[in-house]
């Protein structure tokens, strides 16, 4: 592959440089090569002449001496040896001409690919297991769908983090559903990741600063979600200068304001991005009339240093969606001739740090979070529309108090948290025949305690401990039934039932969830890691499609419906190699999940008032082994991980044929994958551009195949029976792009750069499912594949400070 | 595996993500297979109440699908928990109520059937709904209705729309059906044969007899009136849950195909069904018809309402459900409505998608069936 990209940089460079080819007087180009930082020369650095080392190239002596006689006129210059950047320059040669070189060594450049770890002793060091650090520069340089950077799709290059296919609207994280990660920006929650359903994520690239993601230890101050922890943070404003980046895509087009309105004091950041395809796609193709899909996000944020010791954040966040896609199903039973999506994210934060000492600061924050998804109906034979509106608000304040020696790390904290779900109402407008809705309001509350403690035992030894103790409360007004002991909820099994007032709390649950993290360093680069956490889910999504809608059902834990509790226990083992350029890592996890949810054949949860009535409860359990190796450091970065992982869940609910799944026994989970294999590299030629490229391989997940075909009504009809017992094809990519940038304008006040990205470079059709479908007679087995070809893309980007 | 690849044009750019890419596909096939499948539909129509009875199943050798018909198995329909009235055989695998027999709206009904080799299958009651009277009907012809994959197109036909009042005292579970009639004139189409009405020793046949002389295909015209009968072969359900009480309007309850430039009569039926029935009926909707999309759902195995007393796991496939039917039948006459060419000049090149090659020696007899009739439907004029 190098080889390739060398063929490929050097027709680019020759292409740009445009070489005359008239042969002239020779000249000599002589020079010396040193070391940048202790100036030391160096020996044995080959200097190459127009990428031909084999005619004219040279080394250099043991002084770092070279001379080398050249025909006059344009020639590429590069000298590289082993341990440094290689230098490149282009240069006119009309006389005897002298050129000096300062080569950095490889090992005092600053990390380009941040995955693993902020500094090589963070992975080493730290006590957590499992987490994993994703910087912006790194995820702006991956090869990017349609030329958007995307958190999410960059996730899932990393070990252990999955997905059903291109257009999951989530990511599964160490065999968890999507509903059991908990995606904070800034704090607040985030219900729906992505926009145009799974296509991008909703997080703004140009605002976003770097990425935690929990998926093994998580610290005790998180909590609410079973499998890990998402953590995005914003960017804060700069208090000094004024900056403003944007750029435009095929998709999308971004504008980011980075602006002090008092120097020093007060500064506000604000990125918008939007997109408005639906024109442009019914010019494409008439076979693109009926698809609409628009989207936009807005974030801002404001920071006030307001005195010595205190600063205040703010942080408002907004983003829709509007589409209309032949994918998406629509809403049964109202007479509709087209259905359209549309959802809405609403989040604010602010929060409020003071240091109280220089090791003791406090920080307090309140949150508010509202996501509203609609499935609107345009009624046939009107112009009406039927909405049929769910919505989901989330409150919440938290305090922490964190305390910090030479040896530990102290947090403790205090979190109450409010939800007020509207499990659906049904909106006729004008409609004759729809009547209008309503299922009742569900109202909880969610509150925790917890400490987290990091402490340096020896040097060898570091302990990461957290407990958090959460107490759940459903709250009235609410009606619950009792159903029939020992038979499954249903109209006809009802008992009894139990009226509650507002405010009144008709049922709760609640408990320790211990978190502990271990680290024995063998020697100082490296060292072995131990972890265990529990983790409560009191919010989850009720939904039975491959991945779930943007419309899919949020529950609370109820009299009926249990919290997910899930414990993971995982270990580790962290080296580092050759001055810290090389990282590898391998991890193994076990991880046990208690009352997940599965559902009664033709289950529906649109407008249920008891949803109990459509739920099986079932267990899940999922291991897996994860390797991974990183080149941190140098002209080329990446790296290379390779994960077996299984994810198996069980449901038996009762003995009745309806209450079990695959009889009972355990059964693939929809995203179990068990081997995949990402290298993701970037190489970094020039200050000119920079030429990454992602391979991905992963077995194809399991989806229910007939086991053969009835004839019923006088058609036939495919026959299923066992729950994802077919697998369909392996899933594989290859993704390239190529970052140009203007190193010469470097010091100006506007800078470009354009990205050209190749998505799915061989244009494999990589299956998203298979499907039978009855037509006339007689059924047919297809393959729907999302991106089934190369997606070439072009996009600028620019900074202006 | 094999990989067919049809010309279903895929999108480029962003169009990718929302409309997707669809090709056939040949998977490995699985057919492992080997279920009972009863299909009962009691009616209050004055029309041969039908309970049919077969086995889906693998060829143990080939792995190709089959189904055989259930032969020698006793039936009988329980009515209201006492009265028992017992079906008879009439064809390999096919039970009929007595002649005359109609269900009544809101007695209960339950199917019993034992097989020949004493395995007993029994349904459960159903009760049957009433259903209100079809309103206005109309028909629009539309160009481009019928969607048809190989290739992709979609295809011209008379679509149908209905008005319905939803009584507002009770819930209600729709389905509609639809049939048309067709003039049929070719009665017996035989490859590589003659038809044959008398052999060489004057036994009767009326069937196709080899004849290498003949290379392709030999046709025979009809020797008595015959008609075509085509079917809707989707499933068409709707719940009056979110619209109960109010009128159901513009409600499309049929794609007749454009197949010819002739006339022909359509029927539109409004079934009631009980919201079991429903629930079975949209599951198989579910995952058979609204499928391919990227949030499916899970499919599971259609097991209705009949189920093996003896043993409970038994996956029986099928529904035994009861209906009140309003029905409505229409003259449509497409010469007067359609615009554009029809996909041919006569029903049968339409059916066989060939010209017929006419032998002239016999005619044939028009031989009853599931699509086929010599008996003038009511509503053919003269």
């Amino acid at each position: 592959m190098i080889t390739l990209l060398r063929v490929c940089s050097f027709l680019l460079i020759s292409a740009l440089m445009a070489t005359p080819a008239l042969a002239q007087l020779n000249y000599s180009l002589s020079g010396t090569v040193r070391d940048s930082a202790s100036r030391q020369p160096l020996g044995r650095m080959a200097v190459v002449i127009d990428y031909e080392k084999a005619t004219t190239g040279t080394y250099t002596d043991e002084q770092g001496r070279f001379t080398i006689s050249l025909p006059s006129g344009r020639h590429i210059v590069v000298v590289r040896g082993v341990g440094y950047v290689p230098f490149r320059t282009s240069l006119y040669l009309r006389q005897h001409t002298t050129l000096n070189v300062d080569l950095p060594a490889v090992s005092a450049q600053l990390e380009e690919v941040v995955v693993t770890s902020k500094g090589y002793d963070r992975t080493v060091r730290e006590p957590l297991l499992g987490v994993s650090r994703i910087s912006m520069k790194t995820l702006e340089r991956l090869p990017a769908a349609l030329g958007e950077v995307d958190i999410l799709r960059g996730l899932q290059l990393l070990p252990g983090v999955t997905s059903v296919g291109e257009a999951a609207n989530g990511i599964n994280i160490r065999g968890g559903t999507t509903d059991q990660n908990l995606i904070l920006m800034d704090d607040t929650p985030i219900f729906n990741p992505t926009h145009m359903f799974g296509l991008f994520s909703v997080f703004p690239p140009d605002a976003v600063n770097g990425l935690d993601l929990y998926k093994g230890n998580v610290p005790a101050r998180f909590g609410g979600r079973a499998a890990s922890v998402l953590d995005i943070s914003l960017k804060n404003p700069n208090l000094e200068q004024f900056r403003l980046t944007g750029g435009i895509s095929l998709v999308s087009n971004k504008l980011t304001a980075d602006m002090p309105l008092i120097k020093g004091k007060l500064g506000l950041l604000v990125s918008a991005r939007g997109a408005f395809n639906s024109p442009l796609l019914h010019l494409a193709s008439p076979r693109l009339n009926d698809i609409k899909a628009d989207f936009g996000d807005v974030v801002a944020k404001l920071f006030w240093r307001a005195g010595e010791r205190s600063t205040v954040t703010a942080m408002g966040y907004f983003s829709k969606d509007f589409f209309q896609t032949n994918l998406l199903g629509s809403l049964a039973n109202i007479n509709a001739t087209g259905t359209r999506y549309r959802h809405q994210t609403l989040n604010g934060m602010v929060r409020w740090f003071s240091t109280l000492t220089p090791r003791l600061n406090v920080q307090t924050t309140a949150i508010v979070a509202q996501y509203v998804p609609d499935i609107i109906s345009l009624e046939a034979g009107s112009a009406n529309k039927v909405t049929l509106r769910q919505g989901l608000l989330q409150r919440q304040i938290k305090s922490n108090l964190n305390y910090q020696t030479e040896q530990s790390k102290t947090e403790v904290g205090i979190s109450a948290t409010h939800y007020r779900l509207n499990p659906g109402e049904l909106l006729p407008g004008q409609s004759l025949s729809v009547n209008g809705q309503k299922t009742p309001i569900e109202n909880a509350l969610e509150t925790a305690l917890y400490a987290d403690h990091e402490v340096s035992v020896s040097d060898r030894l570091a302990i990461s401990a957290g407990l958090r103790y959460s107490y759940f409360m459903n709250l009235g007004p609410s009606l619950v039934y009792r159903y029939a002991e020992g038979s499954a909820p249903d109209a006809t099994t009802v008992v009894d039932s139990t009226r509650y007032g507002a405010g009144a709390v008709s049922q709760t649950y609640g408990g320790f969830e211990p978190r502990l993290g271990i680290r024995y360093a063998i020697t100082p680069t490296a060292s072995v890691k131990l972890g265990y956490n529990l983790m409560r889910q009191y919010l989850q999504v009720i939904t039975n499609t491959t991945t779930p809608l943007p419309t899919a059902r949020w529950k609370t834990a109820d009299a009926h419906i249990r919290p997910q509790v899930s414990q993971l226990l995982s270990a580790g083992w962290f080296q580092n190699l050759g001055d810290n350029i090389y990282e590898v890592t391998a991890e193994v996890y076990w991880r046990t999940t208690q009352h997940v949810l599965d559902y009664k054949p033709g289950a529906n949860f649109l407008l249920q008032a008891t949803p109990e009535t459509q739920l099986l409860a079932g267990r899940s359990k999922a291991y897996g082994l994860e390797l991974m190796a990183s080149k941190k450091k140098g002209e080329l970065t990446g790296w290379v991980n390779y994960t077996y992982a299984r994810t198996f869940n069980q449901v038996a609910a009762g003995t009745e044929f309806t209450q079990q799944i695959n009889g009972g026994d355990w059964y693939r989970a929809n995203y179990d994958r068990p081997h995949s294999v990402n290298v993701s590299l970037t190489i970094t030629q020039t200050k000119h551009h920079s030429f990454s490229f992602n391979a991905v391989y992963s077995t194809g997940r399991p989806y229910t195949r007939p086991e053969g075909f009835i004839r019923y009504q006088d058609r036939t009809y495919p026959f299923y029976n066992e729950r994802n017992q077919g697998r369909l094809p392996a899933y594989h990519r290859l993704d390239f792009a190529w970052n140009i940038y203007n190193p010469s304008r470097r010091n100006q006040r506007w800078q470009g750069h354009w990205t050209f990205t190749v998505y799915n470079l061989y244009g494999r059709k990589n299956a998203y499912s298979i499907f039978y479908r009855t037509e006339g007679q007689a059924t047919n087995p297809y393959r729907l594949a999302i991106f089934a070809a190369p997606i070439p893309s072009l996009s600028y980007n620019f900074e202006f400070k | 595996m094999r990989l067919a690849t049809v010309g279903i044009g895929c999108l480029t750019g962003i169009a990718f993500g929302l409309v997707g890419c669809v090709d056939a596909y040949e998977p490995d096939t699985l057919n492992t297979a080997n279920v009972v499948v009863v299909d009962g539909w009691l009616t209050d129509q004055a029309e041969p109440q039908v309970v049919t009875l077969n086995r889906s199943r693998a060829e143990p050798y080939t792995g190709r699908f089959g189904t055989l018909p259930i032969t020698d198995a006793t039936a009988d329909v329980i009515i209201d928990a006492d009265q028992v009235v017992g079906l008879r055989q009439t064809a390999p695998g096919t039970y009929q109520l007595p002649e005359g027999f109609r269900g009544e709206i809101g007695r209960r009904y339950q199917l019993r059937v034992a097989l020949a080799d004493g395995t007993r299958y029994v349904s459960s009651a159903e009760t049957m709904q009433p259903v209100p009277a079809i309103g206005r009907v109309s028909q629009r012809f539309v160009p481009l209705s019928i969607p048809a994959t190989n290739p992709v197109r979609r295809l011209p036909a008379n679509e149908f729309f209905l008005n319905t009042d939803d009584p507002a005292d009770q819930a209600n579970y729709y389905r509609w059906d639809w049939t048309v009639w067709e003039k049929q004139a070719w009665c017996r189409s035989c490859y590589q044969g003659r038809y044959t009405i008398y052999d060489s020793q004057n036994k009767l046949i009326e069937d196709c007899v080899t004849d290498y002389s003949v290379r392709n295909y030999a046709d025979y015209y009809c020797r008595t009136p015959c008609w075509e009968m085509l079917h809707s072969t989707s499933l068409n359900l709707f719940a009056d849950t979110f619209t109960n009480g109010g009128s159901i309007q513009g409600r499309r309850v049929a794609q007749i195909p454009y197949l010819h430039y002739g006339s022909c009569l359509v029927e539109i039926r409004q079934s009631s069904l009980t919201l079991e029935a429903y629930q079975y009926f949209q599951l198989v909707e579910n995952q058979t018809q609204n499928v391919g999309g990227i949030a499916d759902l899970p499919p599971v195995a259609p097991i209705g309402n009949v189920r093996n007393p003896a043993n409970e796991r038994e996956a029986v496939v099928g529904y035994f459900a009861v209906s009140s039917v309003s029905r409505v039948r229409y003259w449509l006459n497409r010469t007067a409505t359609n615009t554009g060419p029809a996909l041919a000049n006569t029903l049968f090149e339409a059916l066989n998608a060939r010209l017929p090659e006419e032998d002239g020696r016999v005619t044939a007899v028009c031989v009853p069936g599931l699509n086929r009739t010599p008996i003038r439907p009511e509503g053919w004029p003269d």
